[in-house]
């Protein structure tokens, strides 16, 4: 449980793990007789207003197809014993494989003087990720992730299974690329990571209005081509990312943070949307009841165009598609591009060579990627499952993800 | 707006009663004041070369 009090400059807050109803009633009494102590001495500072609130009374939950806690124990293990088995049987050269199978059931429940709100929200996860070792004894993998709100995301076909345990054998011979400026074609899993840890945080308000982010030089100014639209969006249903309500009771709605080439307005917490007059989003989130709410993502993704993958691919020369990768990081200060472990494959004369190239970095600053963004696919995936913090804590939940995009100029090392 | 679903457990019930209570007491002299209640639970199912684990 947290309590929060504002006193018309600050927030206070409150976490306790107490869990009976007599015991949380005291802790309030105990935590609104600090807050008035402190307020009778200390002066007032600059007076900071609100946003009005609705009344609200809702209560949502998730809609799973299978109820993962109605799947005894047994047969979840027994999945994944039965896909690892499928894994190591595909080739004698996997060293071995990991099949992860994990599940939550989150419960929150927000209430103010206007609103009172309830979210019960459930999801399972699926990590398969095959490891081979190479002729010097290294060892490399290849992992894919899925989520759904139940159960049912097990139900991965023996074909896609093959798929990737195919893609680790190819990789096992995948060289180093030689540094330099490519034409790409990026996978729906490498535009989101570049959509979520690229553009994303500069624009996370908390973050602007301690001057901790460039993004502040380019609200209201255009990026890239009317093409380019960047999404976050926790209503989208059924991702890893998604939620009804945010910490702070705001309900889930899509913002634009780039519309048509232009910068949009940031995500926001309640506090930031209070100190800097921005529009509220659905953004306040806590790690935990004893962790503050901030700015953060939930599902973040470049909005669909017309292009297609095929077509992108046939009219470059000479360049790369970027298939997967391990992560990047945030840089909102100099909105530098830092996605790393991207798995790459060559492009010659408007077709895949088939030559890998493993462990790719990509490198960069974003206005100028974002500005060379030629072409987006129709083709529009969000799949995967993360995890992210802001820095180095405050671990959320999120997703990303998108369509292909064609980018005329980015780095490869 | 997301669809609500209108549907509650005896434990969002409680959580709602007492949140509603504490916000009673939270609001007495403030601007405002809010209160969370979050309950999660997790479970992780894992295979590898070495056997199987579960963790919850």
């Amino acid at each position: 449980m947290k309590f929060r009090i504002f006193d018309g400059q600050a927030f206070h807050e409150h976490g306790t793990s107490w869990t009976t109803e007599d015991g949380l009633l005291q802790q309030a009494h105990t935590f609104a007789r600090h807050v008035a102590h402190h307020i009778a001495r200390h002066k007032p500072g600059i007076a900071v207003a609100l946003p009005p609130e609705k009344q609200l009374q809702h209560d949502f939950s998730s809609k799973p197809l299978i109820d993962p806690a109605a799947v005894p124990l047994a047969d979840k293990v027994a999945f994944c014993t039965t896909t690892y088995g499928k894994i190591m049987a595909s080739g004698k050269e996997f060293a071995n494989a990991k099949v992860v199978l994990g599940e939550f059931s989150e419960v929150k429940v927000f209430a103010s003087k206007h609103k009172l709100l309830s979210q019960h929200i459930t999801g399972c996860r699926i990590v398969l990720m095959p490891l081979v070792k190479t002729s010097d004894g290294d060892t490399r993998y290849h992992y894919e992730s899925f989520f759904k709100p139940g159960y049912e995301v097990t139900h991965v076909s023996d074909e896609k299974i093959q798929q990737i345990a195919a893609m680790a054998l190819r990789i096992k011979d995948a060289k180093k690329i030689s540094p330099g400026t490519y034409e790409a074609v990026l996978h729906p899993y490498v535009s989101g990571v570049l959509a979520h840890e690229s553009f994303g945080h500069g624009m996370e308000a908390d973050t602007i209005y301690k001057e901790r982010a460039m993004a502040k030089e380019y609200l209201g100014k255009r990026i890239a081509s009317s093409s380019v639209s960047i999404v976050e969006n926790p209503a989208i249903e059924g991702k890893h990312g998604g939620y009804f309500f945010d910490d702070e009771g705001q309900l889930a709605t899509p913002t634009y943070l780039v519309k048509a080439g232009i910068v949009g307005s940031p995500i926001t917490d309640l506090s930031s949307a209070a100190r800097m007059h921005l529009q509220r989003t659905a953004n306040g989130r806590c790690e935990s009841f004893d962790h503050k709410s901030y700015a953060r993502m939930s599902t973040i993704y470049f909005e669909a165009g017309s292009g297609s993958k095929d077509a992108m691919i046939a009219s470059i020369k000479d360049g790369y598609f970027l298939y997967n990768t391990g992560g990047g990081m945030e840089d909102p200060k100099g909105w530098g591009v830092q996605i790393q472990g991207i798995l790459a494959e060559r492009i010659k004369n408007g077709k895949l060579t088939g030559e890998l190239f493993y462990e790719v970095g990509m490198t960069g600053f974003l206005p100028s990627i974002l500005g060379s963004i030629a072409g987006i696919s129709k083709e529009f995936l969000v799949e995967g499952v993360g995890s992210c913090g802001k820095g180095h804590k405050e671990w959320v939940r999120v997703a990303d993800g998108g369509p292909y995009l064609h980018v005329k100029q980015v780095e490869l090392s | 707006m997301p669809s609500p679903t209108n549907d509650t457990t005896a434990e969002i019930q409680t959580a709602k009663r007492a949140l509603q209570q504490a916000i009673a007491i939270l609001s007495t002299e403030a601007r405002y004041a809010d209160a969370l209640y979050l309950s999660t639970t997790t479970r992780r199912i894992s295979k590898n070369k070495k056997g199987a684990a579960t963790a919850a």
